[in-house]
């Protein structure tokens, strides 16, 4: 899909009832949406089925979506909302880091939810600080402190396993938050 | 500091570890059949003035545009546009007791919607609620039918939060805020009669007892290869699990597994306190209270009952 011109033209068509209009929908979303959702939840189960829901409430809901430009927007809220549903609803506690042994822990899973999400969104997703705004409902200014933190944490904690791998400081090994 | 460059590469390579199976996600929204649900004419009707007068705003805050379908959506919010999907409802049940007796022909008001209803013999009274995005927060106060002191429980309900369980006081007017992030908890009934139950207390006092392989035996096939991959450490990084409540619940069970195969199955609600060493990273936070979704299945007739659901966030 090339334009946002044809998205939104595959939205009026599944708006008009044409099933078919879906299918571009989907190619163009589906490896996408899978990724941002992992990048949240951490987890391939939890990314798939935030991806599926989202999918399923953007069909259903499809009618609600009055300005068929603002898909994306809309439909990045739908997995957005999934996917942090599913980071929040397993006993993650006995798998720390999704299941992954420690040496191999994302980064990412050392971040609050509140602030990985706008930076998902940010340098991922490639959206700007009002669009992420506009999608989370928030303030522009929180999102882009939300950024902010996100970047900093993420420098510290890089910074911290690089010094424990090339063995510059023997002391401390607890995971930084 | 990072630069945005650096954040891009840390973000795509994460995302590269995922499989995006494609053919078989588009499958399973297949298998489900779902069908757009065109908007209610009390819906276009509501959406229609919204959007008008967002577009009288933007002119001259004066002037009501009628029938601008062109202007009118850039007017409206994408968040308007979400809350303006059809509302949901929740069936909520409110069950009233007295320790453990079931208090019937109380007057339960939903505040709110100014709604009343009578509790029944078991000490239940149904309401159906509607529910903005799967949630909602209404207050129920509970009065005698001969008048007197009143109970008033702020609750966030939503379809998996249904149910919720009064424990009465006729000799003092209660106000509690369970809705309020935070709110402290209150020690509720612990079902330990139902089918099931013991095995999660069991759990909790094996993981309290330190007892790391016996609780890890209570938990089912597909939760255990979880924990065991990390070699139980979550489980040994958790000193205390405080059981606060554990009620059963009419919930949908989540069987670990697709397909599975089970004799018997019981979900619970179970609100636990926990006291965690933080050695590991550990969703959970020391101290704070977590409302757990638990399920416990037995595979066969007489088979042991076993742990395949354990989820759920603070309260």
């Amino acid at each position: 899909m090339s334009t946002a011109v044809d998205e939104a033209e595959l939205v009026r068509r599944m708006q008009r009832g044409d099933s078919s209009a879906f299918e571009p929908l989907y190619r163009h979303y589906v490896g996408q949406a899978v990724r941002v959702a992992y990048l949240i939840t951490g987890r391939q189960q939890a990314s798939e089925d935030a991806a599926y829901e989202a999918f399923v409430r953007a069909i259903r809901s499809i009618h609600a979506l009055h300005n068929p430009q603002l898909f994306r927007g809309w439909f990045y809220r739908l997995l957005v909302e999934a996917a942090a549903q599913r980071k929040a609803g397993r006993w993650s506690f006995l798998v720390p880091g999704g299941g992954r042994p420690p040496e191999e822990m994302s980064p990412l899973s050392r971040l609050p939810e509140a602030e990985l999400v706008p930076l998902v969104l940010s340098y991922y997703v490639e959206m700007s600080p009002s669009e992420i705004a506009h999608l989370l409902s928030l303030p522009l200014l929180m999102v882009e402190q939300r950024i902010e933190h996100a970047r900093r944490r993420l420098a510290r904690y890089l910074a911290h396993t690089t010094e424990l791998e090339t063995g510059l400081e023997g002391g401390s090994a607890g995971a930084e938050r | 500091m990072l630069r945005d460059d650096d954040i891009r590469v840390v973000l795509r390579a994460e995302a590269s570890r995922v499989r995006v199976p494609v053919d078989e996600l588009r499958e399973r929204i297949r298998r489900a059949d779902v069908q757009p649900e065109r908007p209610g004419l009390w819906q276009r009707l509501r959406l229609a003035a919204r959007l008008e007068a967002a577009a009288a705003c933007l002119v001259l805050g004066l002037v009501v545009f009628i029938g601008s379908s062109r202007a009118a959506p850039q007017a409206a919010s994408l968040h308007d546009m979400l809350r303006s999907q059809p509302p949901g409802q929740v069936t909520y049940t409110v069950r009233v007791r007295n320790g453990e007796t079931p208090l019937s022909g109380m007057i339960v008001t939903v505040v709110e919607l100014a709604v009343k209803a009578r509790t029944s013999v078991t000490g239940d009274a149904l309401f159906t609620l509607p529910v903005s995005g799967n949630e909602g927060i209404y207050t129920f106060a509970v009065t005698p039918e001969a008048g007197g002191y009143t109970t008033y429980i702020r609750e966030r309900i939503s379809p998996t939060a249904n149910l919720m369980v009064i424990p009465f006081d006729g000799r003092r007017q209660v106000f509690r805020d369970n809705a309020k992030p935070g709110a402290p908890v209150q020690p509720g009934p612990i079902d330990a009669g139902a089918p099931g139950a013991k095995t999660l207390l069991q759990f909790a006092e094996a993981v309290t007892g330190g007892r790391t392989a016996a609780a890890a035996e209570l938990l089912a096939p597909t939760l255990r290869g979880v924990a065991q991959l990390n070699d139980f450490a979550a489980l040994r990084n958790t000193p205390v699990m405080e059981v606060i409540s554990l009620e059963e619940r009419a919930w949908q069970p989540d069987l670990g597994a697709r397909d599975q195969k089970v004799a018997e199955a019981h979900v619970f609600e179970f609100v636990v306190r926990y006291k965690v060493l933080g050695l590991t990273d550990s969703s959970f936070a020391d101290g704070e209270t977590y409302r757990h979704k638990a399920t416990v299945v037995r595979f066969t007739a007489e088979g042991p009952w076993q742990i395949t659901e354990l989820s759920g966030r603070p309260r």
